[in-house]
């Protein structure tokens, strides 16, 4: 079943067209990968799937409604999640509160049972730290869970990142490259991550340049290419369309 | 060395409860003992401000509005209308919230700078409505002869009763206001002054939250208001002028930001300090002024952070070397990047 598409969407800033007339379509319980060359147009997509821009063309289905009009957090209270290529932390909070941001849509405490500590709060606080340790004991964070977030080395903050946004169980997370910045030994920790999140039945869609990391787990690919997509496929379809190739590694004239 | 600290840790608590509750009797001059309780009415203002710009992000420049607004509704609903000082102290909070509702309404999606001109502009305008609408305000002449509560028959006017009323407020508004921090709201609001994308990304709805701050905020600061009302027991203009908005963001900013013991020993010192300097004459100003540079100066984090580490240092809590540490991750960091 299709739990995520967008069909026909576009956003032109000014006279150029970052995305355009883009159909994409993402199965549930499956990992999707988005790839392309830089300034492709990818996290631009990434931002109209997640509400960031208004498309000046074309529509975004999520769960099967129309979700083009929708607020960014209104989404987010939907089920989908996502990342930030340039990592997005609270920097000055510390890793659980950060996390347990994650988990604002799963939580309703008012203001004023907050402020008077009552039972009701006093529960959900509990129940949320709770949730919290787990995560970060999924994603090897635990140890760090007073540090604040700022002062955490570059990888646990990307790490930091995907359990904020996996807290909340998502229907959709989205990872806008979450390989960047990583060394060899822990690309294939964060592939297996990715593989387990999927398992945890979570749809993940991600953007990547590390070919191995999407060939590897991806069940679809999407190729864009100046914010058109050039093709669409299983990974043994993309890694040999020349289409693709030329893309990549230039026209042989 | 371990006993003292172990010591200090189950006393601290017990020694400075002792010294706050017997804190008038220390003060044995009426006029310092008003100044004192004018001061811990400024620690609740800041405490305040500090919800809203602090832990929120939004720095508002003319706060003094909502405590006038506050100030004037609890002495017009008592001297005109004859209502309980009680409810004079509740309706402040409330007519204060109603206030920031209506100035919120277009001005939550502002950022930064937008929003504090807003502010400035919205205190302005209300030390207007406080000088001109006579037939409400008094005008000038402001209004005289505002009551002091009574508790169960017992009159709260000395100074040295009415202390442990704002003594009360200021517990209960630190209670609260430790409590929303480390709540489902708080961190909503903690989130928008972080990064407020990252904030909307979490399903936080970002002026709604704003909105929240604002309301708890001015709640507080209506209260303080009506505190200081019927604690001076005249309410006029000249006392919600911009320039007073200026001393209470220097309060918080002296204080430290984001922090509660910050805020209330930063609206204390700053009111105190004024009027045990004015044996000086003419040039205590310059002191006061040198004094708070020197703190942001010397106390990035206000006196807040150095109550905190002198804290830790007592307890044996204080971790050295730790300032060093994370400084060394900072620049591991700068080299990934």
């Amino acid at each position: 079943m299709v739990i995520l598409e967008t069909k026909g969407i576009g956003i032109h800033f000014g006279g150029l067209k970052a995305v355009s007339n883009v159909d994409f379509s993402v199965e549930e319980g499956s990992i999707s990968a988005i790839i392309g060359p830089n300034g492709a147009g990818k996290t631009t997509l990434f931002n109209l799937i997640a509400g960031f821009y208004t498309p000046t063309e074309g529509t975004v289905y999520f769960k099967g409604k129309d979700i083009t009009k929708m607020k960014t957090f209104e989404r987010t209270y939907m089920g989908l999640a996502r990342t930030f290529q340039n990592i997005n932390l609270f920097r000055e909070l510390s890793v659980m509160d950060n996390v347990l941001l994650g988990l604002h849509t799963k939580t309703k405490c008012d203001p004023i049972s907050s402020m008077l500590n009552l039972p009701n709060k006093l529960r959900e606080e509990r129940e949320s730290r709770k949730k919290v340790m787990e995560t970060l004991e999924f994603l090897n964070l635990a140890h760090y869970v007073n540090e604040k977030a700022g002062s955490l080395a570059y990888g646990l903050q990307k790490n930091l990142e995907i359990a904020r946004a996996i807290v909340s169980h998502p229907s959709v997370l989205l990872l806008d490259e979450p390989a960047s910045g990583l060394n060899t030994n822990d690309l294939d920790t964060l592939s297996q991550g990715i593989v387990a999140i999927r398992n945890s039945g979570i749809t993940v869609v991600l953007i990547e340049h590390k070919m191995d990391v999407v060939m590897s787990i991806s069940d679809k690919i999407a190729v864009l290419n100046f914010g058109q997509k050039i093709a669409d496929g299983n990974p043994g379809e993309i890694c040999c369309n020349p289409e693709v190739i030329d893309a990549y590694l230039g026209k042989d004239e | 060395m371990k006993t003292f600290h172990k010591l200090y840790r189950v006393s601290r608590i017990w020694i400075l409860l002792l010294i706050v509750l017997t804190l008038p009797y220390w003060i044995p001059n009426n006029y310092y003992l008003q100044v004192a309780n004018l001061g811990m009415i400024f620690s609740i203002l800041t405490l305040s401000l500090n919800i809203l710009a602090g832990y929120t992000g939004l720095f508002s420049v003319g706060f003094i509005a909502f405590y006038g607004i506050g100030a004037y509704t609890s002495a017009i609903v008592v001297t005109r209308l004859g209502w309980s000082v009680w409810v004079g102290f509740i309706l402040a909070g409330v007519v204060s919230s109603l206030f920031s509702f209506l100035l919120g309404l277009p001005t939550m999606r502002l950022r930064g700078m937008y929003f504090a001109v807003a502010t400035l502009a919205f205190g302005e305008i209300m030390y207007q409505v406080f000088l001109n609408w006579t037939s409400i305000t008094g005008g000038t002449k402001g209004i005289k002869g505002v009551p002091s509560p009574e508790f169960f028959g017992i009159s709260l006017r000395p100074y040295s009763k009415y202390f442990y009323l704002i003594l009360a407020v200021l517990v209960i508004v630190i209670l609260l206001t430790r409590n929303l921090i480390n709540s489902r709201t708080g961190r909503a609001m903690l989130a928008i002054r972080e990064n407020d994308i990252a904030a909307e990304a979490m399903g936080v709805d970002v002026p709604k939250f704003k909105m929240i701050a604002f309301l708890i905020a001015t709640f507080f600061a209506g209260v303080a208001g009506a505190l200081y009302g019927h604690e001076v027991r005249y309410v006029s203009p000249e006392s919600f002028v911009n320039a007073e908005s200026a001393a209470v963001l220097a309060m918080m900013v002296v204080g430290g930001i984001g922090s509660i013991p910050g805020s209330i020993l930063g609206g204390f010192i700053l009111t105190m300090l004024p009027e045990y300097l004015r044996f000086l004459g003419n040039i205590r100003l310059v002191i006061y002024g040198a004094a708070i540079v020197a703190i942001i100066i010397f106390a990035p984090k206000g006196l807040g952070g150095l109550i905190e580490w002198i804290d830790g240092f007592l307890s044996g809590t204080l971790k050295l070397g730790t300032h060093k540490k994370s400084t060394e991750k900072v620049e591991g960091e700068n080299g990934h990047s």
